[in-house]
């Protein structure tokens, strides 16, 4: 898929809208995260006090205006870990809220809504010698084994409570972002990352934490189909035609692959025996097919 | 009971087959509702319009049930189904 366009230009404020926005992305805490408006030719992303998205001419054209203040690495940041997948996804890409890590020739994706562990589960696999193939934005391609994850951002966004799972492994941080307050962690020593598609075996759904034991729930294919909907990265959720084309895309995907509840107690101390129990559970989920 | 040959599927509802279960997407409010192999063999009864009398006699020979229990599952869904507005009564 082509990739579309994009310019950085020159700061300024954020008009007030007078509209209200169409879709609305919002942090566990309530903290608006991005507003998305119809425009003459296409959309406004916004984000508030950091910066706007113009996405015009079907994707192809996309221009940032960042806010007065906003510092350099923030818009490149923003285009790639939020903006660029919801074009893709409207444009017929596989493209969701979820990370990806290699485990042998293979590779395995977490998937879920913020707050749920997917960054952490990615970070303790990538420190312990799984490579990460993408931490957020997991975009997936048909390939001959089925589906592939594609290699996404090299780098891992942590809350403060799980940063010391990649410090410890001594990965290198990265400039602040002004969106988040998550410590961003680079690839290269401590945080091993793969740059080679790897065909996926297993799609993991995280659940709410609230198992006392790591606990794998096979989910039917309806199922499956609803975890890979409601964690998609879609740009015009209101267009029919986008909606349903998708739909259709993810019923095939649904189709090809088995998906999985997955949950565990969220203390640090247990992720080495998760990680175990993840990678023993896609192993005999290789010997099924 | 509305007999199902009187139902009709809402205009904002889309459904998706998957293997043989089916998944509908209510564009309307973007919420999704999943049916079990016995749910979607009766949604797919309603979405082809069958005769209610035929409807059952597929439902009775594609599963193992017996007619009470049929007549109380093919109830439950088509109730649910309208109080989520995934299914309309045609107009006659």
């Amino acid at each position: 898929m082509r990739v579309p366009g994009f310019t950085i230009e020159a700061q300024r404020e954020q008009g007030a809208r007078t509209d209200p926005p169409f879709y609305e992305w919002v942090f566990p805490d309530g903290t608006r995260a991005s507003q998305f408006y119809r425009m003459p030719g296409g959309y406004l992303l916004r984000f508030p006090g950091l910066a706007d998205f113009e996405v015009l001419e079907g994707g192809s054209r996309i221009s940032c205006f960042p806010m007065p203040g906003v510092n350099d690495a923030t818009p490149d940041h923003l285009f790639q870990s939020q903006v660029l997948p919801v074009v893709r996804g409207d444009r017929g890409g596989y493209v969701f809220h979820g990370g990806a890590v290699e485990i042998g020739a293979y590779s395995v994706a977490f998937l879920g809504q913020s707050g749920r562990g997917k960054s952490t589960l990615v970070a303790s696999f990538a420190s312990s010698g799984h490579r990460l193939l993408v931490d957020d934005g997991l975009t997936l391609e048909p390939c001959e084994e089925g589906f592939q994850v594609a290699p996404g951002h090299p780098s891992v966004r942590l809350w403060s409570d799980s940063e010391k799972i990649l410090s410890r492994s001594g990965a290198t941080r990265a400039a602040a972002l002004h969106f988040t307050t998550k410590t961003r962690f680079l690839a290269g020593e401590g945080l091993a990352y793969c740059d080679r598609p790897r065909p996926l075996r297993a799609a993991y759904f995280l659940g709410d934490g609230s198992a006392r034991e790591i606990v794998f729930r096979k989910l039917t294919k309806a199922e499956t189909l609803m975890g890979w909907a409601k964690n998609s990265f879609l740009l015009d959720i209101e267009d029919p035609a986008i909606v349903a084309s998708h739909f259709q895309r993810v019923a095939a995907l649904s189709d090809a692959l088995v998906g999985y509840e997955l949950d565990y107690p969220r203390r640090l101390e247990e992720l080495g025996r998760v990680r175990s129990a993840i990678v023993e559970h896609a192993d005999s989920e290789g010997a099924r097919r | 009971m509305i007999s199902v040959d009187r139902l009709i599927l809402s205009p904002e509802v889309l459904a998706q087959e998957v293997g043989e279960e089916i998944v509908l997407l209510d564009l309307s409010n973007g919420t999704y509702y999943g049916l079990n192999p016995v749910g979607a063999c009766i949604f797919r009864c309603i979405k082809e319009g069958k005769d209610i009398d035929e409807a059952r006699a597929s439902l009775l020979d594609d599963f193992d049930v017996g007619p009470e229990e049929l007549e109380r599952d093919i109830a439950e869904l088509v109730d649910e189904l309208l109080a989520r507005r995934l299914l309309r009564v045609k107009e006659i």
